[in-house]
This record gives structure tokens, C-alpha cells and sequence, in this order.
């Protein structure tokens, strides 16, 4: 690698100087003799240079007036050529004298090069020539500054206001960017040294108070006992008001029985439910859940009326946790808030609500059936997943019934939560779907009927069989079949020695790949 | 002359702005992260019965030493439904000994079925140990990464497939928390989630969780480390809210199954098998116009040790750059067709000229430069100006990851090691990246060769995200 770096290294020095080298190379300075031709006229008169008229047999011409001899710019030369002597009467040339000695052109073209190369000439005309030579000009230049008048002019240049414009944009951007970072970064640092700082404070107090003080002195506690605990001052500061929430919520998720009471009791005697319950009205998304989680764990029944207004917020996070806390808070819950909810119901919407409402549902009579009547799918097919994992078989006719008139998503749900419970269910629900032309709703409804399935749908699997489906939902159906009905199983396998079929029929058969 | 100037003056501008968004984006999409995540908690994921199923997809190649090791580590991450999937892609070690030793494996009579084509399986295996039962193990003829996955995805049962390299380390947390995105969206379906990517080299391991942070001891080393903070936090993060990723790394990577069977799973003949995958499901999805979203996790879950001698990140970058060149070209009827949405508009055309043709665009300044500065049309103050500001851009974006980083994730705790960053961060655009640029036109020069990738079909590319799934088995592995 390093050679290869020195060899370029090498090669991009080789090009600078060969560069260097052709432009340090005579070149022509007029390109053509009509360039010279039109600087001869422009410049006027040049040392050492003269010019004469002459016939074409070389002798000297003379003109009307009888005056002939030498002219100093080439200019007159042309015009006495042009004006005195006719074009067609007499042929006559300019002769180019060097010192008084007749040159040809090209010698005169060359001695004017030379003059002005040396810099012996200053050019007075426009750029007749080639302009490759201007650095001799330009060293008899007198340096001027190129920020004449005041450093403003310097931007009177279009692109140089651009260029800087940007730079100076993008300083300022950057420089800022990187303050907001640092002092974030700060600002940061700072409130979690105070948070520690509060955090001690707060331990000592709050353990006092849950261990020394019965439920009944915590309700009742004076301002001045509080206060001597929690001083008024370090009340109102919103960093310290948020260690306090935010440890007597972490106690009250680890204690139990009386001391969750006093947590509670606690957090109401120092105001900070209407802290919890004003949260619900900020602009921003964020304050609002953190409003709703304190409600929620801190069980702030009466924030209830104002969670139930954020249950079809069109926020995502804010709608899940109104919905997870009414859940929660609500004596008689009614599920008929979320039967009526638009918005589809997420996976994770769904994981959350099933939490709670197993936990609800061993004490309370949650109706789940309301949710099977929602004009929400999502809503519907919660539904009939809760059948399934909270094992309420009571509701499985109440699905049997409607299973006719649903779609093939939900019929797949309500085939999983009737395989799930073991609970057969009419064969004609299998029987249908298995005919389905949906590969998914036949590959479900045959696995299921593999365990809780009939002999009719033992034949039905094996008219399927029949027809080669695909290789999946082959090893789906015929994995039913062996668990329904062996002899057909083996009717089959043995009738065809398709290779596919064997491989299936081993896999089966190997006692390593049964959950596979 | 002046136009190719006004050209190069435009494209520096663009650099600029574009650099400048993505810092915005980025913060923005981090904030939002950061607020989501007070509120989740993690621990219902791993046990609820909703949540779905996951099968990771682990290919080996002679990875003898560590293979038991990783494993292992596969196997006690904290979720309920998955299955961990072992494809020894014909190593020559005794990576595939190894694994029947350590896990009781055994042969199985699977019945494997070639949905997606591969090279073939020599066998299935599955352990006599209960404690084991969640591994599979899949023998098959070498065939490359994208191969071995696929056949990992023949065998797989879950609704999402993580696709990982088996020398990651994966903390507990990662699938709960990768898992996430595709339960969360209500309106659109999740196609794949990406995964930050962390430098483990010389960081300390616990129980396959990064412990203590520390940069890489080499200038290289630390250049990745910023590198990928750029990449992952900054870049990732900004085109996660324009919804307009193209890539998730290979080495950390969630997908819907389904929708990659359905699309044919991986191209085996390009080197950038994990862009073109996400490439190809995004063109499916637009196709048939159905809303969809690629997410991004920006939370620390999955280190790998990245090379720090230069031959090794040489190849590496070599081959991403044929990667890149090769999946665009693939899929070149996306570009600036507004059928393909964001990917076609923006994404697509990004790629092209910031990532593809950055090392070519640089290398034709540097020539312009060194052009006008011969004919002598050179003007100092441009260039100086160009060049300041270039440096400071490289310095303030660089900056930036690395206060994004600390601001989000606080892991280089150490003062000595941030110091060693800000030092890098210094030198970078002076030392290391005229050797990127170096890396990324062989990279190009190995494309038009027509060195590793599958020379007649990535010129002529996808017609329809589906083509590779028409391809027939003896097509894609002649």
C-alpha cells in the first residue's frame, strides 16, 4: 500500500512539473500575421522599427508630393499604400526596417516579440495578441490592493458573497448545533446530580413516615409536621416535585397491602394527584401519558372522568394509556368505550389491554362479548383472541354462531381459540374452511382439526390430500390426519411414493421434530 | 469550466443541506424515540401470547473457535417465542463438530422444503437436550451469506426472522425491544427494523452485554467508532422519519416473513444482499400500494468487533461499494419514479449521488482543482473557502454523532476516551478519509470489472420487485 501511495505521489509530482515546463516555453506570441498586422496598426510607433514602400522589382516609391523616406508607424505606411498609390496602377509592398535595414516579415514579426517578451514595449492596444504572456506585463504593475475603499466593496462580487454568505451560515448553524448539544448535555448532567441530591433527601422522610405512622395520622398529618419533612420550598421546585412522584410510585410498585394505602394517602396529602390530574391538559403528548401512568399506578380515581377524554385521542401513546388506565380505575368496567374506539387496535395496544384485563377479570364481570359486536375488526379480533387466552369457553357458541358471517382473518382467530381451549367445535366450521380457497384459512383449520377435528374431517383432509397442495400445507394436513384417523394416514402414505410424501412421512415419524 | 465550477459549487451546497437535515431529522426522531420509550415497559413482550414469534437466522462460516460460545448466547436471550437457526455454510473447521458436541444435536429427517432456492442441505440437525430445544441447526453446501440465510428461511417456522452474524453480540433486551416496531403500528405494516450496530473491540463483555465502553485503541478503530454513530444514530435516525430507509445492516436485522418469502428472499449473486433485500420489499409493497414502514431501534443492542487493519477495511469497504453500486443498479427503475414514493424521489437518488458517486464526484474535484490550477483559471480564495468549509462540515457532523451519542446513550464515559474522539474526529478528513475515498473507487473499479457480482443480470436489473422470485433455482445458482 505504501509503494502504491509513493508512486502516485511520484507520478502527481512528475505532472506539476512537467506543467510548470509547457508553460514556461516560448510560445508565439502572434498567433497569425493578420494578429501582428492589426497590432502593428494599434500600437503606433516601435523602437528600432521602421517601414518604407517599395515595387515589386525591390526599389523605393515615390509619392505625388515627391516626399518619400522612412515612416515610423506602420499605420501611416498603410494608409499612404491605400490612398496615394492606386492598388492597380502600381503594385507596391511595405518593406519593415530594423535600424534602418530592410527585414522580411517574419524577422520584423519575431524582433516585435522579442520587445515585448523582454518588456521593452508596453502594449497600448486591446488583446490582438495571444495573451499567454501577460505576467511580464503584469510585474510592471504597481501592486494595488485588491480590498480598495472599505472591506464591504470586497462583496460587491456576487459569488464571493455567496460562498461567504454560506460559510458564515453554516458557522453560526454549527457552532450553535453544537452549544444547544453541550448545553443539553449540561443541563442534563446538572438535573440528574439534583435528582440524586433530592433522591437522599427523600428517602429518609418517606421511610419515616410509612413506618412510624399509622394510615389514619398519614391522613390526618398537619401542614407543619409535613412540611418539617418536606419543606414547603423544595416543594414548589419541579425537579424535586418529580423525585417525589416518581419514588413513591416506584415504592408503591414494589409494597403491598397497608404500606400501598399510605403511598397512596401520602401522595394525596402532599397534592401531587392534582399535580398528576393537571398533566392531562398540557399541549405536549409526553406530559400527558406521564399524567396518565401517575393516575394509573397511583390508582387517582378521581382523575377518571378527565383520563376518559384522551380514550380516542389520535395520539397513539396518549389514546393506549387512557385506555389502559380506564381499564384500570373503572369500578363497573363497561368495554363498550373501546367496542365504539375508530382506531385500529394495535399489537401492542392489545398486549398492554390483555394485561389488565386478566388481572381485572378474575374479580370483576368484564362482558368481553361486547367486543365481538364492535364495527372495529381490530376491536373484534381482541376480542376473540381474549376467549382464547383467557380460556372463557362460555363465549365459544356465542363465536360458533357468528362464525358464519365473519371474514376469513377473523375465522382464523375464532379456529385458533377453539383449538387452543380443545374444545371441538361443529365440523362444519373446519369442514368450510378447509374448502376455503384462502391457503391460510385451510393450512389453520386443518392444523386444528388435527386436535379437535372428526372423521369428517379426517376424509375431508384426505380429499385435500388428494389434490397435491403445497408443501406446507401437505405437512400441516397430513400431521392432522396421523393424529385423527392413523389408518387413513397410512392409507395414504403408503399409496403414493411421491418423494416429497416419504420426506413428510419421516420427518413426522422422527421423534426430535414434533414441535417442528 | 464555469459550468463544471457552478456543478461543483451546487453539489458542495447540496452536501451542506443535506447534512444539515439530517442532523435536524435525527434529533427530532431521537426525541420522539427517547419519550416513547419512558413509557414501555419491555417485560410484558417477553411472555404476552401476542406477541409474535421470532426465528433467528444465524449463518457460520469456519466458525469453529467461537461458535459454541455464540450460541449459547443466542440461546438465553430473554424472549418467549423463538427459535434460534444455525446455518453452517460448508465451513471447512469444525464449526458444525463443534455444535453436535456442545448441544447433543442429531440428525434429523426434516422435511425440508426449497421455497427459496439454495445450495443443498446436507442435513438438519436438533438436540436430544430439552434445555437445547429451541435450536436447529441446518448443514449445507458453502453458497455465501444470502444463501445460507435463505435456507435458513426455509427452515424457519416465526412470523419475524432476525437475521444476525453469529459473532454479534446480542444483549438480553435486543429482541424485546427489536420486536417493538412491528407491534406498534396500527395503519401500516412494518416490513423489517433495523438495528444499531456497536464497536465491542476493546469494550468489556459480561453475559453478552457490553459493560464498560472504551474506544478501539487504533486511529481506525476510533474512525469507526464515530463512523458508525454517524450511520446509525445520525443517518438511520434521520431517514427513519422521512420513512426512507434503504438499508438495515446484515449483521442486525428484523424482517417481516412472510413479505420476504413472498418477494424470494435474498439475491444471493450481489455482495449487498442486505440492501437489496429492503430495496426489493419496499419496491413490492409500493407496487402494490400498500402502506408500509421500514423502522429503526437506535437503542444499543448488537456489538461486533470491527476491523482495525487497514488490508481487512479496505476489502470491507471495497465490497460495500459494490454492494451499493450493484443494489441500485438492481433496482434502478425505482430511480426518480414517483410510483416508488420516498425511496424513488428521495432515498434512491441520496444513494446515487451521496453514496455511490461520493468517492467519483471527489476524485473529479480533485482533478478539476488541479485542472484550473494548470490553465491557471485558480482562484485561492474559492478554494481555501471550499476547503474550510469541507473541514469544518466533516468536523461538525462528526461532532455531532458523537454529542448525540452522549446526550442519548452516555457510553463513553471516560473523558480520556472522549478526547481521543474529539482527536480523531481532527484528523479524520486529513488522514483517513482520502483512504475511504481511495477504497470506494476500487470499489467501482472492481463493479466494472465485474469481480464478485453477477455481471449481466445487475446490469440489466429488476423489472418488478418479483423477478427474483421468478428466477429459477438453476439460474440463480449456475
Amino acid at each position: 500500500m505504501a509503494v502504491r501511495t509513493i508512486v502516485v505521489f511520484v507520478f502527481l509530482l512528475f505532472l506539476l512539473s512537467k506543467a510548470s515546463i509547457v508553460l514556461g516555453q516560448d510560445e508565439k506570441i502572434f498567433p497569425d500575421s493578420t494578429s501582428f498586422v492589426d497590432f502593428l496598426i494599434s500600437q503606433g510607433e516601435i523602437p528600432g522599427l521602421q517601414f518604407q514602400l517599395v515595387n515589386s522589382s525591390g526599389q523605393l516609391l515615390i509619392d505625388s508630393t515627391g516626399e518619400t523616406g522612412s515612416l515610423a508607424e506602420f499605420s501611416a505606411a498603410h494608409t499612404l499604400k491605400n490612398t496615394i498609390y492606386q492598388p492597380d496602377s502600381v503594385t507596391s509592398t511595405i518593406q519593415y526596417l530594423i535600424f534602418s535595414e530592410p527585414y522580411t516579415f517574419e524577422a520584423t514579426q519575431e524582433y516585435v516579440s522579442n520587445l515585448l517578451r523582454n518588456g521593452d514595449i508596453e502594449l497600448l492596444g486591446n488583446e490582438i495578441w495571444n495573451g499567454k504572456d501577460l505576467i511580464s506585463l503584469a510585474s510592471k504593475e504597481i501592486y494595488t490592493p485588491l480590498l480598495s475603499g472599505n472591506y464591504f466593496s470586497y462583496f460587491a462580487d456576487l459569488k464571493i458573497f455567496i460562498v461567504a454568505l454560506t460559510i458564515s451560515l453554516f458557522l453560526v448553524f454549527a457552532v450553535l448545533m453544537i452549544v444547544f448539544m453541550l448545553v443539553f448535555k449540561a443541563r442534563r448532567n446538572h438535573n440528574e446530580k439534583l435528582k440524586a441530591l433530592y433522591d437522599q433527601y427523600i428517602v429518609g422522610p418517606l421511610s419515616e413516615i410509612l413506618f412510624e405512622k399509622t394510615l389514619e395520622e398519614l391522613e390526618s398529618l398537619s401542614d407543619e409536621e409535613l412540611f418539617k419533612n418536606f419543606p414547603e420550598k423544595q416543594l414548589k421546585k419541579a425537579v424535586f416535585e418529580q423525585v417525589l412522584v416518581e419514588r413513591i410510585i416506584a415504592l408503591n410498585k414494589k409494597m403491598k397491602g397497608d404500606f400501598k394505602l399510605k403511598l397512596k394517602a401520602l401522595y394525596k396529602r402532599l397534592d401531587l394527584h392534582t399535580v398528576s390530574i393537571k398533566k392531562l391538559n398540557s399541549s405536549k403528548w409526553a406530559n400527558v401519558v406521564i399524567g396518565l401512568v401517575e393516575i394509573n399506578e397511583m390508582d387517582l380515581t378521581e382523575g377518571l372522568s378527565e383520563v376518559k377524554k384522551h380514550v380516542n385521542s389520535p395520539n397513539f401513546h396518549i389514546r393506549s394509556q387512557a385506555v389502559a388506565t380506564t381499564l384500570n380505575l373503572s369500578d363497573s368496567v363497561d368495554l363498550s368505550f373501546l367496542r365504539d374506539q375508530t382506531f385500529p387496535l394495535s399489537r401492542w395496544q392489545q398486549m398492554n389491554y390483555l394485561r389488565i384485563i386478566k388481572f381485572l377479570n378474575s374479580s370483576r364481570e368484564l362482558h368481553i362479548n361486547t367486543l365481538f359486536s364492535s364495527e372495529n375488526q381490530s376491536i373484534r379480533l381482541f376480542g376473540y383472541k381474549l376467549v382464547r387466552v383467557l380460556g372463557l369457553v362460555d363465549l365459544l357458541e356465542e363465536l360458533e354462531e357468528k362464525f358464519a358471517a365473519v371474514s376469513d382473518e377473523e375465522k382464523i382467530e375464532i379456529i385458533k381459540a377453539f383449538e387452543y381451549l380443545g374444545v371441538p367445535a361443529q365440523s362444519s366450521m373446519l369442514n368450510d374452511s378447509m374448502r376455503s380457497d384462502n391457503v391460510k384459512l385451510v393450512t389453520i383449520a386443518g392444523k386444528a382439526a388435527g386436535a379437535i377435528g372428526d372423521d369428517s374431517n379426517a376424509k375431508i383432509i384426505y380429499e385435500i390430500l388428494e389434490t397435491s397442495p403445497v408443501f406446507g400445507l401437505q405437512l400441516v394436513l397430513l400431521r392432522s390426519l396421523q393424529n385423527l384417523n392413523a389408518g387413513l394416514y397410512n392409507q395414504f402414505i403408503t399409496k403414493d411414493s411421491d418423494s416429497d410424501l416419504q420426506r413428510i412421512n419421516a420427518h413426522l415419524l422422527d421423534p426430535l421434530l414434533q414441535d417442528v | 469550466m464555469e459550468v463544471l465550477g457552478i456543478a461543483f459549487l451546487f453539489l458542495s451546497f447540496s452536501v451542506i443541506v443535506i447534512y444539515l437535515l439530517i442532523m435536524i431529522l435525527s434529533t427530532l426522531e431521537m426525541r420522539d424515540h427517547r419519550r416513547k420509550n419512558r413509557f414501555a415497559d419491555y417485560q410484558d413482550i417477553i411472555t404476552s401470547p401476542i406477541a409474535p414469534g421470532v426465528s433467528i437466522l444465524a449463518p457460520a462460516y469456519n466458525e469453529g473457535e467461537s461458535i459454541v460460545q455464540n450460541v449459547k448466547s443466542l440461546l438465553s436471550l430473554h424472549y418467549g417465542k423463538f427459535e434460534v437457526v444455525v446455518i453452517n455454510d460448508g465451513s471447512k473447521d469444525e464449526t458444525l463438530a463443534k455444535m453436535i458436541n456442545s448441544f447433543e444435536l442429531e440428525i434429523t429427517d426434516f422435511a425440508y422444503y426449497a421455497e427459496i432456492p439454495a445450495q443443498p442441505v446436507r442435513g438438519i440437525y436438533k438436540s436430544k437436550n430439552r434445555s437445547y430445544n429451541r435450536l436447529i441447526v441446518i448443514d449445507k453446501e458453502n453458497g455465501g451469506k444470502a444463501d445460507a440465510l435463505n435456507a435458513g428461511i426455509n427452515v424457519s417456522s416465526k412470523e419475524i426472522l432476525a437475521c444476525i452474524d453469529v459473532d454479534c453480540i446480542l444483549s438480553h433486551e435486543s429482541i424485546t425491544r427489536m420486536v417493538r416496531p412491528f407491534m406498534e403500528e396500527t395503519h401500516r405494516k412494518v416490513i423489517a427494523v433495523g438495528g444499531v450496530i456497536g464497536i465491542a473491540n476493546n469494550c468489556d463483555v459480561q453475559d453478552g452485554t457490553v459493560t464498560k465502553y472504551r474506544v478501539p485503541s487504533t486511529l481506525l478503530g476510533r474512525f469507526q467508532v464515530i463512523e458508525y454513530c454517524r450511520a446509525f444514530l445520525m443517518g438511520r435516525m434521520a431517514w427513519k422519519r422521512l420513512n426512507g430507509l434503504m438499508l438495515i445492516s446484515g449483521a442486525f436485522g428484523f424482517f417481516n416473513r412472510e413479505l420476504v418469502v413472498e418477494v424470494g428472499g435474498y439475491f444471493p449473486k450481489t455482495v449487498g444482499e442486505d440492501m437489496e433485500l429492503v430495496v426489493r420489499m419496499r419496491r413490492y409493497m409500493e407496487e402494490r400500494k400498500i402502506p408500509y414502514k421500514v423502522s429503526f431501534v437506535p437503542d444499543p443492542l448488537c456489538w461486533t468487533e470491527v476491523p482495525e487493519q487497514e488490508a481487512v477495511l479496505s476489502r470491507q469497504r471495497n465490497r460495500w461499494m459494490r454492494g451499493t453500486i450493484e443494489s441500485l443498479q438492481l433496482h434502478r427503475a425505482t430511480r426518480l419514479n414517483p410510483n416508488y414514493g420516498i425511496m424513488g424521489m428521495v432515498s434512491y437518488p441520496y444513494w446515487s449521488v451521496f453514496e455511490k458517486m461520493a468517492p467519483v464526484l471527489e476524485l473529479l474535484g480533485l482533478i478539476y482543482t488541479m485542472v484550473i490550477v494548470i490553465i491557471g483559471d485558480f482562484s485561492a480564495f474559492y478554494f481555501i473557502a471550499i476547503f474550510i468549509v469541507f473541514y469544518l462540515l466533516s468536523i461538525l457532523v462528526s461532532s455531532f454523532s458523537i454529542l448525540f451519542e452522549q446526550v442519548s446513550y452516555n457510553s463513553y464515559k471516560d473523558k480520556k476516551d472522549l478526547n481521543k474522539l474529539i482527536l480523531t474526529i481532527l484528523l479524520e478528513p486529513i488522514l483517513i478519509h482520502p483512504k475511504i475515498v481511495y477504497w470506494g473507487l476500487g470499489g467501482h473499479w472492481d463493479f466494472i470489472k465485474g469481480k464478485g457480482g453477477w455481471g449481466q443480470m445487475i446490469r440489466t436489473g429488476f423489472k418488478k420487485s418479483d423477478d427474483k422470485k421468478n428466477m429459477d433455482h438453476d439460474t440463480l445458482n449456475s
